[in-house]
């Protein structure tokens, strides 16, 4: 049996050196604790040679997207009458080209995952959606029409989902709240914009909605032109990449770099999209940011059309009114973000939570001014009331868009921003008309609004209360990217690093936590035991390792690379094999079906997979004797049998065994053992999980001791022996088992 | 390799984008400049109106000639059509019909009464007056069903002429205009 050889640096090494940069990561996110004035904008671009192109040219892109959405909503019955196509029609069409608007971030998240093309691929679509602003105009039919407006939908979703996290990477972190306020304020700005062109080509130059649409077409693909020079910067070039040089430096004072020698290709450890997506949602902030996205898709898309209904009837505004009362709003939005700007980023920079909580007390002000807004008995206090209500909220847009960004790796906030998205416009925006529609139905346009405070402030207190967990989060980003980036470093330089490195793993069965900060390590070809009590978290931590479960917090790192949230299959193909507890055989299926299905992994390479079930059946005569028999009635050494087949297949580098002498015989124990002795021999690495402290411990060198979910002891299994207050638990169990108890 | 087939997809994308696209436009025919020829006089877009309502319009540059079989773009008769869409340009009124089964052939069912049934009226004159209104499919805002009318210009074939259609969206007291 190998010896476990120590580290050249090992992982708690790593740990304590990412903890002193942590501070200088976080003042590398912008996060720095001063409390004075920030400086002005136009310093901060000079002085980091950035100019305002990238944000003008965004910003008109934004606008010129709002032309097309804004003009089918004023023309649809003009549209509806040329055509001789039905309402029904065109709201179905309308539909389709929300939801395409609402899915589209997410294939655009998907396209930019491999390479930073977000500036080409906003660039591209602007010039898309335009073409297809302009096909608008020479639609026939029904068909036409909803072919151009979903093709428009998909096309336009490269805002939502690339231009914010675009943004974030071009602008220096110190920027970035103001950056994100002024491109948020042109999406106002927009709203005011749209219906003045309309105005203009429809009503003073006469023109059909086919002319306007072919005009806000050119105009748009002017726009886009416009942004022909906008240049990706790459991801993370302020923060994640800056914090990835600053941890290389750290590690090239202590280590010499010697030629890149990767065990894992990039590839076969890189998260794949929905593996991103999943991780997201792990995440405390992220998450809650996704709810209170939810709440703000009510108040920001259902809430819209019925405050039009509700301007019309209660105030009696025709469609001048309202045009001219939606400008006003959006007019006293964008100079409210321009206000917002400088304040807010002097909060992020001195305390991201603040941010957030800045922005749960806005919602909740937002929906009060609302419901007092349609309370009001004057017209112009409504209108004011609701002005400043809608202020508040285009302020949330950027605070929200910071929080969401600010913790998560540059690679992953297009999938931040799509999810963002989907939260707001699907969830927030689908749920909030069915819930307002009900409402309406029983307390009328007025009570729609004012029922908004139900959604209002618990979206308020969930937003709010990201303000505890920002920080946090922050320094986990950074913690995880240093992290990575030195053993990466130490890898590159021919350092001893283990085989299986699981570090500070939290995990959690829905709201109960059953894994507390657990390390367990393991290097290639060893073999060593977990022990514990049952319910300690052994399997729980086996089915982190082999992927089945994922951690709230914590990493695990196989071969030097990060899987801690990759698919459990792909683990497999890496070589991580985990054998279950209980009888982990297809009862229903056959001896030699289920070691088909064992081998599924292997590939179409049927002949290699025959081979290695030859091989299985000499090493267990009595499978082959069993060979078509279904696994059910097999006995339960024999069902065992069939599951450690399962590494003489797969060959893995790792093998999870959970529980493998679980209420079998002594003899039959015995020969599996003696397998799993085999198996270790030809060089794979067995983690063992026993109840049996005598059979573990005959077996390893190092053994591992959990209880409650903590690792108690991580030592030499002679040492675990002397241990009596942790065996006498086991034992006492066990006791208390045989006596019937 | 790899920048070859990027190109390629965008190619295929691009195609198959056009291919989706094309069928559903077309480049001649279509109207860019508003057509004034027609202005609805009253109601008033977004008034409230009590029933009968009646739709008047003034009507320049086109001769009101009636159903007389004639082709042209700049004379004959007009089409109103309650809370529906007109046909599409260049069809005759036989297209209400076309997927009737009880119909031998669509024209021989274009009658006043079949056309009424399903909210197309015809005249010559510069006024119609509505009676009756089905349930409003648009909606109702405080207790005022939502309802609009569209006019558009008709050759002596009943042909549509062009795109042109004149529109205009009234409320009408909920209890007074359910048929």
């Amino acid at each position: 049996m190998p010896r476990r050889p120590a580290p050249d640096v090992d992982v708690e090494t790593v740990a304590a050196g990412a903890e002193e940069l942590r501070a200088a990561g976080r003042a590398a996110m912008g996060v720095t604790g001063e409390t004075g004035q920030v400086p002005p904008l136009r310093k901060i671009l000079r002085s980091r040679g950035v100019g305002w192109y990238p944000l003008i040219a965004l910003s008109l892109l934004v606008i010129a997207d709002q032309f097309q959405s804004y003009g089918f909503t004023v023309l649809a019955p003009e549209i509806s009458a040329t055509l001789g196509i039905s309402k029904g029609a065109i709201a179905a069409a309308l539909a389709v080209k929300t939801l395409a608007i609402a899915l589209a971030p997410l294939p655009m998240a998907a396209l930019v995952q491999r390479r930073a093309r977000r500036a080409v691929l906003s660039v591209a679509t602007g010039v898309a959606w335009s073409v297809f602003a302009i096909g608008t105009g020479f639609v026939i039919s029904a068909a036409g029409l909803l072919a151009v407006l979903s093709a428009d939908g998909l096309s336009s979703g490269s805002i939502s989902g690339l231009h914010t996290p675009l943004l974030v990477d071009i602008y220096p972190p110190e920027a970035r709240v103001r950056v994100l306020s002024y491109y948020t304020s042109a999406g106002s700005a927009a709203s005011v914009a749209a219906p003045l062109l309309v105005a203009l080509v429809a009503g003073v130059l006469g023109f059909t909605w086919r002319g306007v649409f072919a005009v806000a077409g050119l105009v748009s693909l002017a726009c886009a032109l416009g942004a022909f020079r906008l240049r990706d910067p790459g991801f993370g070039r302020w923060d994640t990449q800056k914090l990835r040089d600053m941890a290389r430096r750290h590690e090239d004072e202590t280590l010499s770099v010697a030629p890149p020698s990767s065990d894992l290709a990039e590839a076969e450890v890189s998260l794949g999209f929905f593996e991103i997506v999943r991780r997201l949602l792990l995440i405390p902030t992220v998450r809650r940011l996704m709810i209170a996205n939810a709440v703000f898709g009510v108040l920001l898309i259902p809430f819209q059309t019925f405050l039009i209904f509700f301007l019309q009837e209660r105030w009696g505004l025709g469609p001048g009114g309202r045009g001219v009362f939606l400008a006003f709003t959006a007019g006293v939005s964008v100079v409210a973000l321009l206000i917002f700007g400088r304040p807010g980023e002097r909060a992020f920079r001195r305390d991201p939570g603040r941010i957030m909580r800045l922005g749960g007390y806005l919602q909740a002000l937002a929906v009060v001014l609302i419901c007092l807004a349609a309370l009001s008995p004057w017209f112009w206090g409504m209108v004011a009331l609701f002005a400043l209500a809608f202020a508040a909220l285009a302020i949330l847009t950027p605070a929200l868009a910071v929080g969401v960004l600010s913790v998560i790796p540059a690679e992953m906030r297009p999938h931040a921003s799509a999810l963002s998205y989907i939260f707001l416009g699907g969830v927030g925006g689908l749920l909030g008309a069915f819930f307002l529609n009900g409402i309406d139905n029983h307390f009328g346009i007025v009570g729609t609004i004012i029922s908004l405070i139900i959604p209002g402030v618990i979206g308020s207190l969930v937003l709010a209360s990201t303000g505890g967990l920002i920080v946090a989060d922050i320094d986990r980003m950074i913690g995880e990217v240093i992290e990575d980036t030195e053993i990466q470093e130490i890898t590159r330089s021919g350092g001893h690093l283990p085989m299986l490195a699981c570090r500070g793993i939290d995990f959690s069965y829905g709201q109960v936590q059953v894994l507390f900060d657990v390390d367990l390590t393991v290097d290639d070809g060893e073999m060593v035991a977990l022990l514990g009590t049952n319910g300690a978290g052994k399997s729980t931590l086996l089915r982190v390792i082999s992927g089945i479960g994922l951690p709230t917090s914590g990493s695990v790192r196989y071969r030097g690379a990060e899987i801690t949230y990759i698919d459990a299959e792909r683990r497999v193909r890496l070589g991580i094999t985990q054998i279950p507890g209980g009888r982990a055989v297809f009862g229903p299926m056959s001896v030699v079906n289920n070691m088909r299905s064992f081998a599924y992994t292997l590939g179409a390479d049927r002949r290699a997979v025959d081979r290695r079930i030859d091989a299985s059946f000499a090493a267990f005569p009595r499978l082959a004797q069993r060979r078509n028999q279904a696994a059910s009635t097999l006995s339960g050494g024999e069902q065992q049998m069939l599951a450690l087949s399962k590494a003489l297949i797969l060959k893995p580098r790792l093998l999870l065994i959970d529980e493998l002498s679980l209420g079998l015989a002594p003899i039959v124990v015995g020969q599996l053992l003696d397998m799993v002795r085999q198996i270790n021999a030809e060089g794979t690495a067995v983690v063992l999980v026993e109840q049996s402290v005598n059979i573990a411990l005959e077996l390893v060198d190092h053994a591992y001791f959990m209880e409650k979910g903590e690792m108690r002891f991580d030592g030499p299994a002679s040492g675990l022996l002397a241990r009596d207050d942790l065996l006498r638990a086991v034992f006492l169990e066990g006791t208390a088992k045989g006596s019937g108890r | 390799m790899r920048r070859a087939a990027a190109s390629g997809r965008a190619v295929t994308t691009l195609l198959v984008t056009v291919a989706v696209l094309a069928p559903g436009c077309a480049a001649h025919g279509l109207d860019f400049r508003q057509d004034t020829r027609v202005h609805i006089l009253r109601p008033h877009n977004d008034s409230t109106v009590e029933l009968p309502v009646t739709i008047s319009w003034r009507v320049g540059d086109f001769n009101v000639t009636g159903p007389d079989d004639g082709a042209g773009s700049d004379a004959g008769y007009f089409g109103v059509f309650v809370d529906r869409a007109p046909q599409p340009p260049g069809q005759p009124l036989s297209w209400f019909a076309r997927h009737d089964q009880s119909c031998a052939t669509p024209a021989q069912c274009i009658t006043p009464t079949y056309l009424a049934d399903r909210n197309v009226y015809t005249t010559t004159l510069t006024q119609f007056t509505i009676t009756q209104l089905p349930r409003s499919t648009l909606g109702s805002i405080g207790g005022r069903e939502l309802h609009d009318v569209t006019i558009a210009l008709l050759d002596g074939q009943g042909r549509r002429i062009g795109e042109s259609a004149f529109y205009v969206e009234f409320l009408v007291k909920q209890k007074s205009s359910v048929v």
